[in-house]
């Protein structure tokens, strides 16, 4: 029985409420025609009422879309029909636009309003999708109020919780918050549900889950007659845009549910949800070139036979997020849940907790690169309808902060989610049915946040009578301040010095606390990497490949520092003599030629390099800028490499592979005038002598 | 802006002339019979009749003429020095009031009138001075209590000037200017209730004064009553028709009001009376961005900057515009120009933009 769940579940499903209620189906019948109708326009409206009410009684997202189109020809012919008019705005708010089913069921009221029993319920969501609060929750008590004490007492909690909403909605959108939402637009979206972007740091890709048919041949899911779920991706264009979105080939897609639910800030590693032939489970997979490698299923941990979906890593990889429906554990249905990583293994997951997960459903988590930022949706806390999206900050006691609404027009009655913010702060994508552009279902949407600026009047008047000069104000508004990520994101292709592009490893060690923050590899096939770091560190970035002699690079971030775009190409040198690198991570003390002991893993890495290339010899150079003395400065220089040599002697390199030369400021790579220059030209370097 | 400036001075000019013209000694002196040495109070005379025929120059020599066969004649020095405030010669003006007061130290009117040339060049400081001096040698008309009001208003000291202002209405309970002052101090120490009490005092007394109602639509406005404030502005219109601050006034009320669109025309019918007004085309550009429509909001704020290069509200508003065009450094450039300009809250936006 389970795995035929597993079957029929997607990574997620729309359906919302309608598990709930089953609905009537009260027959037109002809003699309530108001108007004339032809013979002629008699059969076709026959034949639309039939397929309508085909589609319609089969109950499904699917089946409720088609039943739509069928009815919307027949209101051609028959307005004012109270059962045309309900099954109509039915079939419109089980499937899109939602909106829309408000006039039909207003009219269904209109002419009948006891047309059927639950005719007060639909017209409440219909309200409650076209945001007027007030009036549905007035539908939603008469509703309750129509109902005997035995289902009131089944659906009180169902109408207490949408009548909260209601009120909600009523608070929220009172506060405006400072966004402007754009739809992505018809390159991206389809008619159908388009939902989960997901791109890498430097939001050059864009991944995203749509259940739009793939050709004509594409099978629709007998649970929902839908088509399956499949992986589209977009690139930016030339100019800035996002291209014609496509289908990802095999082995993202099969014939069956693949959603993409998260991928790596470099974009080279991309976790699925696949609802395979018996079974739904969460996978990994990563680019080897411009192939995806065969997705591999993800330890049991986070696949218990219950239902995965959403699964986020923190900046550093150590921490993993997640949604199960996994009811051994759960608050509400689906909950978040969390498991760290200890170096070995992952940790048993746990519940976040009642701050985070209510008894209703939560979905879509993101941890935000600081760490500290969980965005998240949920149907409960005060949502206004729907999955809305949420923002909590875990405080310095370990314990997330109340979850806040972010807001409208973020949130709407409908289902918002799968929030994520661009690494500088300013952009944000999720998906919705936001009302002003919809391609029908839900969307993908681009958020931009703007700084909440006043805007600043100017005005006089004649307060002085006797004198012509009106006296000037300026009336400000009040600011307000928002929090934006300060990361720095260093990317670049990595190539060799004959031109092609090499798959190497990278290596990325904070000096401050030293440990590796980032181990990753640039794309064998584009040489591609990208690495994010936080600010506040001074990082070193080791890049190696086989055959090749290792690069060194040093980044400063201070504290301070704002969201910035670093562009580093590397270019690795083969081993042959004469190759050479600046080890930029070697320090010694101000004028002496004492190591510092952020240097030793700089070295470590040259006796890595040393003892992979036994054959190799190498001369280590102290070079200086052309402040002071010419020859004090050899007399450093030459220590200083002497220091350096002294300490691979010491990690068991043979002497007769090193020796140490100072070079005082002979050979300047740098304009020796600015203290950027001269900074650069102050460096130890390590040249290939003999291999 | 500098344009108006310009005006406000010559408006000045104009005023006081007809401030100083009632103060000119008017009063000739007895020529009947021509002693041996009376030859300083015959051009006295004689400068007299021209000042009163506008010959203001020849006035100024017969004065000088007097002064030289009488050398401590205070009032040829104090009608000089009213001759030289008519050809806008403050300088020359300030020496001869002093000049007089150094012969004659309780000379009250040359007090007045030196603490008027002050007034005339903003030096409220030494204005004030001079008005004080005055009343401590007797001046008592209305005026000068009012004028001390209205540099202690300049000065900002607003509990001093309603001292004032209420000692001149004391004087003359029918001084609808006091009134208006008044209201305009409690109102710059946010007692809207109390300014309008003084406006619509004002208003009873001369109800034919636009400014009034402008000024008593602002207290509105600024207290949140801006149905009240409107109907204000609508009624200085009706009194003033091309008043176009009361114009740029109703359509920041109507912006209050979040009704963006009829501000907009206000600001329209502000900038159509007058094509240079700066303020209403960055109020009209702040609207525009409360429309959502930033490019005419652009629009509207670089006419602003071009009636006035120097206006760094209208900058930073355009910064802002920009931004949600998503145009970023466009809109740095705008904010840094408007912290060079002044404007101190750009600051902390600027340094978001390295």
């Amino acid at each position: 029985m389970k795995t035929i769940l597993k079957f029929i579940l997607f990574s997620f499903s729309l359906i919302g409420f309608l598990s709930v209620n089953a609905q009537y189906s009260p027959k037109i019948k002809k003699k309530d025609y108001k108007i004339q109708v032809s013979q002629e326009d008699l059969k076709e409206l026959s034949k639309e009422l039939r397929k309508g009410n085909m589609n319609y009684n089969q109950m499904k997202p699917g089946t409720y879309l088609k039943a739509s189109k069928h009815f919307l020809n027949a209101y051609k012919f028959i307005q004012d029909n109270a059962a045309l008019d309900y099954k109509l705005g039915i079939s419109l708010l089980y499937s899109s636009p939602k909106k829309e089913a408000l006039d039909y069921l207003i009219s269904a009221y209109e002419n009948n309003q006891y047309i059927t029993k639950d005719l007060n319920y639909y017209l409440a969501r219909a309200y409650h999708f076209n945001w007027n609060f007030d009036k549905a929750d007035y539908h939603y008590d008469e509703y309750f109020n129509s109902l005997k004490k035995s289902q009131q007492k089944k659906q009180i909690h169902k109408i207490e919780h949408l009548k909260k909403q209601c009120a909600n909605g009523k608070i929220l959108v009172k506060k405006d918050t400072n966004v402007i939402i754009t739809n992505l637009g018809p390159l991206i979206n389809s008619e159908y549900d388009d939902y989960n972007p997901i791109f890498s740091a430097d939001e050059s890709e864009m991944y995203f889950t749509s259940r739009r048919p793939t050709d004509e041949k594409s099978r629709r899911n007998e649970t929902d007659n839908r088509f399956y779920e499949d992986v589209y991706v977009t690139f930016v264009n030339n100019e800035e845009k996002w291209s014609d979105a496509y289908r990802v080939d095999e082995p993202i897609n099969s014939e069956y549910n693949d959603a993409a639910i998260s991928i790596s800030m470099d974009g080279q590693e991309l976790y699925l949800y696949k609802g395979n032939k018996d079974f739904g489970a969460l996978y990994k997979t990563s680019l080897k070139g411009d192939k995806w490698k065969t997705p591999a299923q993800l330890s049991s941990r986070f696949n218990s036979e219950y239902h995965e979906t959403s699964l986020a890593y923190s900046f550093d990889g150590k921490i993993m997020f997640f949604v199960s429906d996994n009811p051994n554990k759960s608050i509400g249905r689906k909950d978040i849940y969390s498991s760290s990583f200890n170096g070995k293994k992952w940790s048993k997951p746990e519940n976040l907790g009642p701050v985070i997960n209510t008894q209703f459903d939560e979905e879509c988590v993101y941890l935000a690169p600081d760490n500290k930022t969980l965005y998240f949706s949920s149907k409960g806390h005060n949502s206004m309808g729907g999955y809305d999206v949420f923002k909590s900050d875990l405080q310095g006691n370990g314990i997330w902060s109340p979850p806040v609404n972010i807001g409208v027009p973020v949130n709407t009655p409908y289902d918002d989610m799968f929030f994520k913010p661009t690494l500088n702060g300013r952009f944000a994508y999720y998906s919705s049915i936001n009302d002003s552009v919809n391609h029908g279902g839900s969307d993908l949407y681009e958020i931009f946040f703007f700084i909440p600026k006043p805007l600043i009047q100017s005005n006089e008047d004649n307060l002085i009578a006797s004198q012509a000069n009106p006296v000037q104000e300026a009336m400000i508004e009040k600011t307000l301040e928002i929090k934006t990520i300060r990361l720095t994101i260093v990317e670049g292709i990595v190539s060799s010095s004959t031109g092609e592009n090499v798959e190497a490893k990278i290596e990325v060690t904070s000096l401050n606390t030293n440990t590796i923050v980032s181990e990753l590899s640039s794309n064998s096939k584009t040489g591609k990497y990208i690495v994010t770091l936080l600010p506040g560190n001074n990082y070193s970035m080791n890049v190696k490949a086989s055959g090749y002699l290792f690069h060194s690079e040093n980044f400063n971030i201070p504290a301070t520092a704002q969201y910035q775009k670093i562009k580093k190409d590397i270019e690795l040198q083969k081993v042959a003599i004469g190759a050479k690198v600046v080890l930029k991570n070697v320090f010694f003390d101000t004028g002496k030629a004492t190591l510092s002991p952020k240097s030793f893993d700089e070295l470590e890495k040259l006796i890595s390099f040393m003892n992979e290339n036994p054959t190799v010899k190498i001369e280590i150079g102290g070079h200086s800028d052309n402040i002071g003395n010419y020859n004090s400065n050899l007399k450093l220089s030459k220590q200083r490499a002497q220091a350096v040599v002294e300490h691979l002697l010491q990690k068991a390199i043979s002497p007769d592979r090193l020796e140490s030369k100072g070079y005082s400021s002979s050979e300047s790579i740098a304009d020796n005038k600015t203290e950027e220059g001269r900074q650069k030209n102050r460096r130890v370097e390590a040249r290939i002598t003999g291999y | 802006m500098k344009n108006l400036f310009t005006l406000i001075i010559w408006a000045a000019i104009i005023f006081f002339s007809q401030q100083l013209n009632a103060q000119i000694q008017n009063d000739s002196i007895s020529t009947l019979i021509v002693a041996e040495n009376q030859e300083a109070e015959l051009a006295y005379n004689m400068g007299i009749t021209n000042f009163n025929k506008g010959r203001y120059e020849a006035a100024i020599a017969n004065f000088g003429e007097a002064i030289k066969n009488k050398t401590n004649f205070d009032k040829a020095y104090f009608n000089r020095a009213s001759a030289k405030v008519e050809l806008g010669d403050f300088d020359g003006a300030i020496l001869d009031f002093k000049n007089t007061i150094g012969i004659n130290s309780s000379f009250a009117k040359a007090h007045f009138g030196l603490a008027f040339v002050y007034f005339n060049q903003q030096d409220f400081d030494l204005a004030l001075e001079n008005f004080n001096g005055a009343i401590l040698n007797g001046y008592s008309e209305a005026n000068v209590f009012y004028y001390a009001g209205v540099c202690n208003f300049q000065q900002s000291k607003y509990p001093n000037a309603i001292e004032q202002f209420s000692k001149a209405i004391e004087k003359d309970p029918r001084y609808t200017y006091a009134y208006n002052d008044r209201a305009s101090c409690k109102r710059k120490a946010e007692d809207f209730e109390g300014a309008i009490e003084d406006y619509t005092k004002a208003i009873e007394l001369e109800p034919e004064m636009a400014i009034f109602y402008n000024n008593r639509g602002s207290a509105y406005r600024k207290k949140g009553d801006f149905e009240d404030a409107i109907s204000d502005y609508d009624y200085a219109i009706s009194l003033k028709e091309d008043y176009f601050v009361a114009y740029n006034n109703k359509g920041t009320a109507n912006y209050e009001l979040k009704n963006y669109k009829n501000a907009i025309i206000d600001f329209e019918k502000a900038v159509e009376l007058n094509p240079e007004y700066a303020f209403a085309y960055n109020n009209m550009g702040t609207a525009k961005m409360k429309q959502k429509d930033y490019k005419g909001a652009i629009e509207a704020f670089n006419k602003a900057i071009d009636a006035d290069p120097e206006y760094n509200y209208a900058y930073f508003n355009r910064g802002s515009a920009k931004e949600m065009l998503r145009d970023f450094d466009a809109a740095c450039k705008d904010w840094t120009k408007a912290m060079e300009l002044g404007y101190e809250g750009a600051k902390s936006l600027v340094e978001q933009c390295k």
